[in-house]
């Protein structure tokens, strides 16, 4: 569509061809908004921004339509058309573009479609941005000094509006995480950013404040709602999005170290934990405008002046304006950094108390506020109120945090917080909704500020003490939470709408929630520990005395709770490392001798003897619940990982409180040798491994408990070599094997809890004294079930007997066993599984004929063939890697003979995509087995050199593989994300590790594989695939590349022209290469550097070819400038920066510099339509 | 607002328009309240396309126009000229891919300036996933610009609705709107692949509310 273009920056476009151009968009933007014909209008629209220079076109539309979509669509265009064309307009024209932007918002600032107002003066902002490192000093001091009047309300309300809204997107512009790519380098972006930073930040900041208090009288002093509100609203807003620029120039807070905030005042690279939380840092040059002007008690000034006016007509607590000085003020509790002089803190903390008692009144007092949210009030500002106290603590220390407030109030802020807390839980309690209402937010703050405040700030691990003061707040606060969770427990028992959430992201909020519960307890343990005794006690005493009377299910959910909350006080989450005992219960009760009076040894004792009963058939009748018993299994695993036979036993290490430092140690020790491997450590984990028995044979079909016992509880155990040490020696334990493999019931576990389970026996192996051993060990364990397998796959009227239920389930179930096992190879064990492995190879493939329609089956016995491989491939000797190799191409052909074109057409649609999706988890499996094959080129502990028996093992396989499994997928699959990724991870490993034996396949083969590349190439979502698709691309040509300088013939007949294709593949991908770079998606900065790599050694491969596309290019402009650029462009991509027809690193790096200079330079006119 | 080539209806109508990053579920979650089934296959959103979806309330019945926005880039058409006379947004991450929640600055800010002071719902997606990216803890953008934010499962239905509902609640300025069964339908007729348009109000039934048994077989692993 020509007609939209000015026809050249120097013709006059005629009246009649504007006016014709505007009723072409306006009718376009009207039927976009009604949703007709979408996709014509849309490409009229798009064709405005793309046609040449269609600055005037869009000027008119702006100036003249009334439809207001069409004005925002011709401002769109502007921004589409200058940035893609920036590189040849001249200065005059670049200024002019901004300046009519600028002018054009204002002129219309009075207009009632904002929308478009908005749009241009951010038109002109990523404009300006655009400009920024070519405009002098005084071409940017003109601008702005137009800003600048606008702002301070030279030319009326309305314009000064759009000047604070210019500057926002400006700023927006400016700022990482907001800033518009324009297919410009990551440094133009990090220059332009520290230059406003360094030069304007401040300045725009100073205007906005300016702009604000030269309407604050007025609002204040009017009754009603004017428009000055409005500005000092988007002045507000526009000064909290500076506050929240991430300054990177407070140079000094780098080095200061922590001598600068000794005292009260948190030094910020000790919180990494708090990644979460905002902080303010702009650096000393700050002081002056935020802090020593008296800005802050402006603010909280008008804030004040503001609550009067709550009750009149125009404000109300949720209104706007409200709302942004709200959240400054929160914003000013988080500043913290170099800003503040070094004078121990004290103008800091002079500044949070100021700010703290302007935020008082939203809190405090916490009854009265809740109780007016309750009545209707909205919450917004007690909730602001709660962020600005979690900022507070986000910066100070929890003395400091403390102390605030005593100059206010008889008593600390710790205090504060606690009755404030309370309040919200109260609330809660009473309540009791699956709703979120304000109190479930108000709590959820609270208690990260309680997090921030308890979380152990130093790397020792310890913990931040609390005034005493504080610690009564917090024993007080956690038996208000514990009263809650028991009252919302014994209530849920009535509303019985099952674990309808029961999904890892509500646990894990409700496991950070009780983390945080934790803490808190744990600041007051002397308190809280013998409280939850307390409770416990009573509720065991409670069921003793009911039974056989009345309903105990209240008292269960309790107990379920209870287990939960004591959980997470008593022990940490492992995270895969072994937790140690939290700091605040080793270093607590130092005036305990004896082990058994210790409180913690009572409480755990107490649980444990309770889990015990579970053990008599009458009591778990009554009383065990499977519920409660998760609860108990789950107890169990956490309390043993951290208590159970502790490492540290030994060697506690050194307290830095030395004073307590005797006596502490030794009341310590007497905990953690308590269950320790001596004492009554055994006799513990005789109890668990056989209430874990009890949970897999009494409980059946009560998967998740049996997972809890497989997955967490018993792998917990196996984890730990002393505790496998132990085990193996128990005949508890000896029992549980034999169960596994004799015991009906256990055949019954799910399929994933088999697999664990099998795992855990196995990986307890390593409790044995040596390596034979342990190999007895397994091989014990897992002989019936090969044996099994072996008899099945010899008998005579297998077809028969292989589809009885029975035998399916059978098979199924020993093979998720195998695939535990196999799982579990360790260097010790790995002997017997690799003969586990290698006894089965055979019945593998003979099933795989047999359950040929079974898919379940089939995807079962190709994930134990993954996982075993998997295990063992990086231990097996030349010989053996031969012979496993070998299996897994017989196994391979046999599937993709039972596989290929199997899925037909005449499938309904709904049969066809289960087929696919089945299928796609096979192909998913096979990948995954390729890879691992391949892995033992990288990964290799055999004693003999791969080299000397097997020459080239990957390379066999990887042709077979290529040769087998690439024809499965088809391109419909490649759709599926998670097999588009593995497929794409395995090529490009491939292609780069053996591009030689690409050249070994058959046409059929490779070119199905280059199909497969160039949709990969194409596969714009995940960034990931064209990444690895221009890896492979790069590899395969600079290997050709390199073959033939070395006389050889490369990839051969395959890189020449074939059958129907008159190109060969390199001058195919040369081509479509520059086809996505120049015309087409690839503009990300991460992207081009890639794809330079990959287009090095195309252009050395195909010289030619590449001669004659850039000659076609040049020859395609008819504008004889632009063509003289391109030619030079052309020219320099592959001359400058000395660049050589070699393919080493140094020669990539400097083809990336040329392609993105070159990019930068052509990609305007060349995408212009 | 009702679009003249969807048949008008004679209750509340709103457009609601969805942004957030490419392959982040924006059309899946449509999708799982339009018919009920979940999409594990990607095929990218040229532009827009845009789907009525009713809901029932305790007061009445309500109708949301989803304007299903294109994530890519490369297909994203007119972008921020659809957001215009948007009255609700949805902004969509996906919290196993930190880019994703990364951009959520920039959809805001572009939304924020076509479309001045409407509610806005952020939802992390995806959350069924193990290995997340991106933690519930580390969202924290919806705290600075005063969004609400859900963790939704669009396989799972974790927290499927209430991205609606607490639109719809502040559409309609009423903190205690819920939502309640939609009546019961007549069966679908034999043909239900091609007439997914048309079915939309057969929807919300039961299969959408089912969660998906999960197939993956690496739970727990």
């Amino acid at each position: 569509m020509q007609g939209f273009s000015d026809g050249g920056a120097g013709a006059g476009a005629n009246l009649a061809q504007l006016q014709s151009t505007m009723h072409t968009i306006e009718v376009a933007c009207s039927s976009i908004q009604m949703h007709i014909n979408p996709t014509a209008a849309e490409a009229t629209i798009l064709s405005l921004s793309q046609s040449p220079q269609p600055y005037k076109a869009c000027q008119y539309i702006l100036e003249n339509s009334q439809v207001a979509n069409a004005r925002f669509q011709a401002a769109a265009a502007i921004q589409d058309a200058a940035i893609r064309e920036w590189g040849f307009l001249s200065i005059e024209d670049r200024r002019s573009l901004i300046s009519f932007c600028l002018c054009f918002a204002m002129q219309h600032a009075s207009s009632l479609e904002g929308y478009v107002q908005a749009k241009v003066s951010s038109v002109a902002a990523q404009l300006m941005k655009r400009g920024w490192l070519d405009f002098t000093a005084a071409e940017k001091e003109a601008f702005f000094y137009q800003v600048n009047q606008a702002i301070l309300g030279a030319h009326g309300v309305d314009v000064q509006f759009i000047g604070v809204h210019f500057l926002e997107s400006l700023v927006s512009e400016f700022s990482p995480s907001t800033s518009s790519a324009m297919g410009l380098p990551r440094e133009f972006h990090e220059q332009c950013r520290t230059s406003l930073e360094l030069n304007y930040l401040k300045t725009f900041y100073c205007w906005t404040r300016d702009a604000a208090l030269s309407v604050t009288n007025k609002i204040i002093e009017s009754d009603a709602a004017i428009p000055e509100v409005k500005v000092c609203t988007a002045a507000l807003c526009l000064m909290l999005q500076i506050l929240n620029w991430e300054f990177r120039h407070d140079t000094n807070s780098m080095k200061a170290g922590i001598s600068v905030f000794s005292a009260g005042v948190r030094h910020d690279s000790a919180s990494s934990k708090r990644s979460e939380c905002v902080l303010v840092q702009p650096g000393p040059a700050w002081c002056d405008v935020l802090i020593s002007s008296g800005h802050v008690g402006w603010l909280l000034g008008l804030y004040a002046a503001l609550r009067q006016k709550f009750s009149r007509e125009g404000y109300w607590l949720d209104c706007p304006i409200a709302v942004s000085a709200r959240k400054l003020i929160v914003q000013f509790c988080s500043l913290t950094g170099t800003i503040f002089p070094s004078d121990n803190g004290k103008m800091q903390e002079n500044l949070l108390l100021q700010l703290l008692s302007g935020i008082l009144q939203w809190i405090d007092p916490p009854g009265a506020v809740s109780k007016a949210i309750e009545e209707g009030k909205s919450e917004s500002e007690m909730l602001d109120g709660c962020r600005a106290l979690l900022s507070i603590a986000t910066v100070t220390t929890s003395f400091v945090f403390d102390q605030l407030l005593k100059s206010l109030r008889p008593f600390g802020t710790l205090t504060l917080l606690s009755t404030l807390m309370c309040e919200v839980v109260k609330v809660l309690m009473t309540n009791n909704t699956d709703e979120e209402t304000w109190s479930w937010e108000a709590r959820d703050i609270l208690l990260d500020t309680w997090t921030i405040l308890l979380v152990p700030m130093d790397s020792n691990g310890g913990d931040a003490l609390l005034p005493p003061e504080g610690k009564h707040a917090a024993a007080n606060l956690f038996s208000m939470i514990v009263e809650s969770e028991l009252k919302v427990a014994s209530a849920s028992v009535a509303n019985d709408d099952g674990d309808s959430d029961y999904l890892q992201a509500s646990i894990s909020a409700m496991d950070e929630r009780l983390s945080s519960y934790a803490l808190i307890a744990r600041a007051a343990v002397d308190v809280t520990i013998p409280l939850l005794t307390g409770l416990f006690s009573e509720r065991f005493a409670r069921l003793h005395q009911g039974r056989g009377i009345m309903d105990p299910t209240e008292t269960l959910e309790e107990l379920y709770s209870l287990l939960l909350i004591t959980g997470h006080v008593l022990a940490d989450e492992g995270d895969g490392e072994t937790p140690l005992v939290p700091t605040a219960i080793q270093t607590h009760f130092a005036d305990i001798v004896e082990a058994e009076n210790h409180p913690v040894v009572i409480l755990s004792g107490s649980i444990i003897r309770f889990a015990e009963q579970s053990m008599d058939h009458e009591m778990r009748v009554t009383v065990f619940s499977p519920r409660l018993m998760e609860a108990v299994i789950w107890f169990l695993a956490r309390w043993s990982h951290t208590y159970l036979m502790p490492l540290e036993e030994a060697n506690c290490h050194l307290s830095h409180d030395y004073e307590h430092q005797h006596q502490s140690i030794h009341s310590r020790k007497a905990l953690l040798s308590f269950f320790g491997e001596h004492n009554q450590g055994q006799i513990v984990l005789n109890i668990i491994v056989h209430i874990s028995m009890m949970t897999l044979m009494s409980y059946p079909g009560e998967k998740d408990l049996q997972g809890l016992t497989c997955h967490h509880l018993l792998h917990t155990l196996v984890r730990r070599k002393n505790i496998c040490h132990q085990l193996v020696s128990m005949d508890s334990w000896r029992d549980l094997a034999n169960a596994f493999t004799n015991e009906k019931s256990l055949f019954l576990l799910s399929s994933a809890n088999q697999r664990s389970l099998a795992q855990t026996l196995v990986l307890s192996a390593s409790g044995l004294r040596n390596s034979e051993a342990s190999n007895q060990y397994v091989r014990g364990l897992m002989v019936h079930m090969t044996t099994y397998l072996v008899e099945l796959s010899n008998k005579n009227d297998l077809k028969s007997v292989s589809q009885q239920p029975d035998v399916i389930m059978s098979v199924c179930c020993l093979l998720e066993r195998l695939r535990g096992a196999a799982s579990a190879a360790e260097p010790r064990t790995q002997r017997s599984i690799y003969e586990m492995g290698i006894s089965v190879m055979n019945p593998v493939l003979i099933l795989l004929e047999v359950y040929k329609h079974e898919s379940a089956v089939v995807y079962l016995l190709l994930k134990f063939i993954v996982d075993w491989v998997d295990g063992q491939i990086s231990y097996l000797e030349a010989q053996e890697t031969a012979s496993v190799i070998d299996f897994c191409m017989r196994l391979l052909q046999l599937y993709s003979s039972q596989n290929i074109g199997k899925i037909s057409v005449s499938l309904s649609s709904t049969l066809l995509s289960e087929a696919k999706t089945e299928k796609y988890k096979d192909l998913r499996a096979l990948l995954q087995l390729l890879s691992s094959l391949c892995s033992k080129d990288l990964v290799d502990f055999s004693s003999d050199s791969i080299e000397v028996a097997g020459t080239n093992i990957s390379q066999v396989v990887v042709y077979f593989g290529l040769h087998i499994v690439t024809p499965l997928i088809s391109l419909e699959l490649l759709k599926y994300p998670k097999l588009c990724h593995d497929y794409f991870s395995l090529l490009s490993h491939i292609l780069e590790v053996y591009p030689e034996t690409l050249a070994q396949l058959n046409s059929e083969a490779f070119a199905h594989i280059l199909g497969t590349l160039d949709f990969g190439l194409h596969h714009q979502q995940d960034a990931e695939v064209v990444n690895m698709c221009l890896g492979a691309l790069r590899a395969l040509a600079s290997y050709h590349y390199r073959e033939m300088c070395a006389g050889k013939t490369g990839l051969g007949s395959h890189a020449a022209a074939q059958g129907n294709l008159p190109e060969g593949i390199f001058s195919r991908f040369l081509r479509s290469l520059l086809q996505l770079l120049l015309f087409e998606d690839y503009s990300s900065p991460d992207l081009v550097g890639a794809a330079a790599d990959a287009l090095l050694p195309l252009i050395l491969c195909e010289q030619g070819l590449y001669q004659r596309l850039g000659n076609e290019l040049i020859e395609r402009q008819a504008n004889s400038t632009l063509k003289s650029r391109l030619a030079n462009a052309l020219h320099s991509l592959t001359s400058s920066n000395h660049l050589s027809s070699t393919l080493d690193r140094v020669n990539y790096q400097r083809f990336r510099k040329n392609l993105n200079s070159f990019l930068i330079e052509v990609r305007g006119f060349l995408r212009t339509m | 607002m009702a679009l003249p080539n969807q048949q008008t209806v004679d209750y509340p109508s709103f457009k609601l328009v969805i942004v957030g990053d490419g392959g982040t579920g924006k059309t899946t979650f449509v999708k799982r309240h339009l018919t009920g089934e979940f999409e594990k296959k990607y095929e990218p959103t040229i532009g827009v396309e845009v789907h009525p979806l009713d809901f029932f309330t305790n007061c009445g019945k309500i109708r949301f126009y989803c304007w299903d926005t294109a994530g890519q880039e490369k297909f994203g058409g007119l972008r921020d000229g659809y957001y215009i006379h948007g009255q609700c947004a949805i902004i969509m991450f996906d919290v196993t891919a930190r880019l994703t929640y990364k951009n959520v600055p920039t959809w805001h800010r572009d939304l924020c300036r076509v479309c001045e002071n409407i509610p806005i719902v952020l939802c992390g997606n995806k959350v069924d996933v193990k290995n997340r990216q991106v933690k519930a803890k580390q969202v924290t953008f919806h705290r600075k610009k005063n969004l609400q934010y859900y963790e939704i499962s669009a396989k799972s239905n974790y927290n499927f609705e209430k991205p609606f509902l607490y639109l719809a609640r502040k559409l309609a300025g009423d903190a205690n709107l819920h939502f309640v069964e939609s009546p019961a339908l007549a069966p679908p007729e034999v043909h239900i692949d091609l007439a997914a348009q048309q079915q939309h109000e057969a929807e919300l039934a039961a299969a959408a509310s089912q969660p998906l048994p999960d197939d993956d077989d690496d739970a727990f692993e």
